[in-house]
């Protein structure tokens, strides 16, 4: 690393919004981790509700239970057990419904598999509790028939903001058949919970990103010192190259800081299991054929790129603005702004554009296991590659603007 | 041989015209820039330092112009803004190493130059200490210090003596003497007798244009004989104030001695004397805010 980066490199980071930063980003990873800790419930085996940490070994043992591949002997076997239990008039109360020490003892423990099921056999963009009871043994065999119908019944849905063309369809449907079956079981539920909060995660990673990030330039203009800077040898160019580089470090440091922490954290919390899973278990409709693990990832370079993006438009408006409180507040409009503005009702399109936001973007897990596509030069892109591709090129198109923003810059 | 050479540079600011048709030559030598708040005194100097264009005319180093020097012309600079900032997280010697990467140094050259401008502007015992710990002086020795910190060959310094204690205006007085040798040194100053003891040639500036230009001597001998004594009894002292430009008073026994700069005689018993440039000052600027003598803006 040269000379000028780490200087501009400590310059950032001995700055008191830095330290902020990092203690906002604490505090907001513990938060977030304690609100699912402290949300975990299971009936434990004596009938009694366990709540948090103490319902994660249970859970974790009764899903280990039917990891491995989900077979169609595997629904059938699950929709036998609930049914057994739920035909037993010794299970049941006067009202016909299911007793706490059965309920303990035996559906528990399946909550995932008829989870799945139940998922599967509702109808489009339902989750009918109690389709189990109806189901024959023989349906179970039609779970990834199922499965695709109800796919099939999502794509031909009748959308007040816009159907799925012939294309799409076909699109999805491919991407569909492109997953491995039978989908691989695990204990997933520390993954789940990782995807639950790493929206805010996100968000709060992007604004310590935008706080840090803010003075980079407006700070030079607001302290004076650009004309120190802009009068020397190198403070129109390798010193330009120097901040953007550190604010790249900086902005990257604080992602994997956050990223790293909330996931370890969580993981060591409620297990590390379930990585190699199929992503279906969490989402069972979710188009990509990807392992959990798999989906991680890409939610994280898709949220990190969105965290990227907030920075360079923050260096942007840093370079232009006189002063980086203002490029804070515009910053903070611009990232939460879009998360209060309603999805159209008319416009598959303008929820597109929408999409693109920063503040939107960085739901990755949704968008990566969502059915939304772009059209773009002909080509049928899924919406998370093309957040990435989006965000790439608007940072590769800011970054030499907040360049030439600083070169020009006069000192009035 | 130095020749920075101002062509008809003009820069306006919507209606104002902060810097109005102003063409020189400047060699190396010692500059002082006189001139009352708002003559365009910064904003000339910004212009010659490259950190704002001019809205009309050029600035050439040896018959190039600045702006497409670039890097080469910034290399030979060493600039001391007005009111600049510093790093309060910083330490005087980081500071400077800082500056000097900025400037072209490699990091061992920048600790061995900044040990030895932090030992000449007398801040070797605090190099260490965080700049948000230093007094109004202490900073702007330090400013001094970065701005000599690549050997330059044009060396341009807005209000340099601003917060120095009286020591220390004579020791940068003298450094800048010392220095001046084969560099073009461009200085303005609210202090009149800071510009007096170390501009070889002094600029003129008013309303944006360059009034006049010459030496100590021969500015004050522009007002030659404008310049009287006279003895008044203390009582007077009011009308003699509201009614003339008085540069200087001073209670003598039962009479008041007032030194008064005025084209015409005040008085029968008033006896013309020698001009200073203070006096020189007076006669060209009592309308204009009274920053020029001892006062900052």
């Amino acid at each position: 690393m040269d000379t000028l980066t780490r200087f501009e490199l400590r310059k950032i980071m001995r700055r008191r919004s830095f330290y902020a930063g990092i203690i906002i980003l604490g505090v907001m990873v513990i938060f977030a981790t304690s609100v699912l800790v402290t949300g975990a419930d299971i009936t434990g085996k004596d009938g009694k509700e366990l709540k948090g940490l103490a319902a994660i070994p249970l859970r974790m043992e009764y899903d280990r239970r039917l990891a491995g591949p989900l077979t169609a002997e595997k629904v059938t076997d699950a929709v036998k057990r609930y049914q057994k239990v739920m035909r037993d008039p010794k299970n049941l109360n006067e009202k016909g419904e299911i007793t706490n020490e059965p309920y303990a003892k035996y559906i528990v423990k399946d909550y995932q598999i008829t989870g799945l099921i139940r998922s599967a056999f509702s109808p489009v963009r339902e989750y009918n509790y109690f389709i189990i009871d109806k189901l024959k043994p023989n349906d179970a065999k039609t779970f990834y028939q199922k499965r695709m119908e109800k796919v099939n019944g999502y794509l031909n849905y009748d959308y007040s903001y816009g159907n799925y063309s012939d294309k799409d369809k076909v699109f999805f449907i491919k991407m569909n058949e492109s997953i491995p079956v039978p989908f691989q079981m695990d204990y997933v539920t520390g993954w789940e919970n990782v995807f639950e909060n790493l929206q805010f995660v996100f968000l709060i990673s992007a604004f310590v990103i935008a706080i840090c990030l803010a003075p980079v330039f407006a700070g030079e203009y607001q302290s004076g010192a650009d004309s120190i800077i802009l009068s020397s040898r190198y403070g129109r160019n390798k010193l330009i190259a120097a901040k953007l580089k550190a604010s790249f470090i900086v902005s990257m440091g604080l992602l994997i800081l956050s990223l790293s922490t909330y996931t370890l954290l969580m993981l060591v919390i409620f297990g590390f299991d379930g990585g190699s899973a199929s992503v279906q278990m969490i989402d069972l409709l979710a188009p990509v054929p990807y392992t959990v693990l798999q989906t991680y990832l890409w939610s994280v370079f898709i949220g990190g790129l969105a965290c990227l993006l907030v920075g360079a438009v923050t260096l942007w408006l840093s370079s232009r603005m006189r002063s980086p409180f203002p490029v804070i507040i515009a910053i903070v409009l611009f990232l939460i702004g879009p998360l209060f503005f309603p999805a159209s009702k008319s416009s598959r399109l303008f929820n597109h554009m929408m999409d693109l936001l920063p503040g939107n973007m960085i739901d990755s897990f949704e968008k990566v296991t969502g059915y939304e596509v772009f059209h773009i030069l002909g080509q049928l892109i899924p919406e998370y590659k093309a957040m990435a591709g989006f965000s790439i090129i608007v940072i590769a198109l800011l970054l030499p603007l907040s360049y030439r923003a600083f070169k020009k810059h006069q000192v009035v | 041989m130095l020749e920075l050479t101002l062509n008809k540079v003009n820069k306006h600011f919507s209606t104002k015209k902060a810097v109005n048709g102003i063409s020189i030559r400047l060699n190396s030598g010692v500059y002082g820039l006189l001139g009352a708040n708002g003559a365009g005194k910064t904003t000339l100097m910004r212009m010659i330092c490259g950190i704002l264009n001019p809205t009309s005319g050029t600035i050439q180093m040896n018959g190039q112009e600045i702006d497409r020097m670039g890097e080469r012309y910034r290399d030979l600079l060493g600039y001391l803004p007005q009111d600049f900032g510093y790093y309060p997280d910083f330490s005087a010697e980081e500071f400077l190493w800082y500056v000097g990467s900025l400037k072209g140094l490699t990091l061992r050259a920048s600790k061995g130059k900044a040990r030895e401008l932090l030992r000449t502007v007398a801040l070797e015992e605090v190099a260490r200490k965080k700049i948000r710990t230093f007094s109004g002086g202490m900073k702007q020795r330090l400013g001094i210090a970065q701005a000599m910190l690549n050997d330059p060959r044009v060396l341009v310094l807005d209000e340099p003596t601003a917060g120095l204690d009286p020591k220390e205006r004579v020791r940068f007085r003298n450094l800048i003497a010392d220095l001046a040798r084969d560099k073009i040194v461009i200085l303005s100053t609210h202090i009149v007798s800071d510009v007096e003891y170390i501009a070889d040639q002094i600029l003129v500036m008013k309303q944006g244009g360059l009034l006049m230009t010459g030496t100590v001597e021969q500015l004050t001998a522009t007002i030659e004989g404008c310049v009287w004594s006279c003895h008044i009894p203390p009582r007077e002292v009011e009308v003699w104030n509201a009614r003339y430009c008085v540069s200087n008073l001073r209670h003598e026994g039962d009479r008041v001695e007032l030194r008064i700069v005025s084209t015409d005689k005040p008085a029968d018993q008033a006896a013309a004397v020698p001009p200073t440039l203070e006096d020189f000052y007076l006669y060209h600027f009592q309308d204009e805010p009274a920053v020029g003598i001892g006062e900052k803006k």
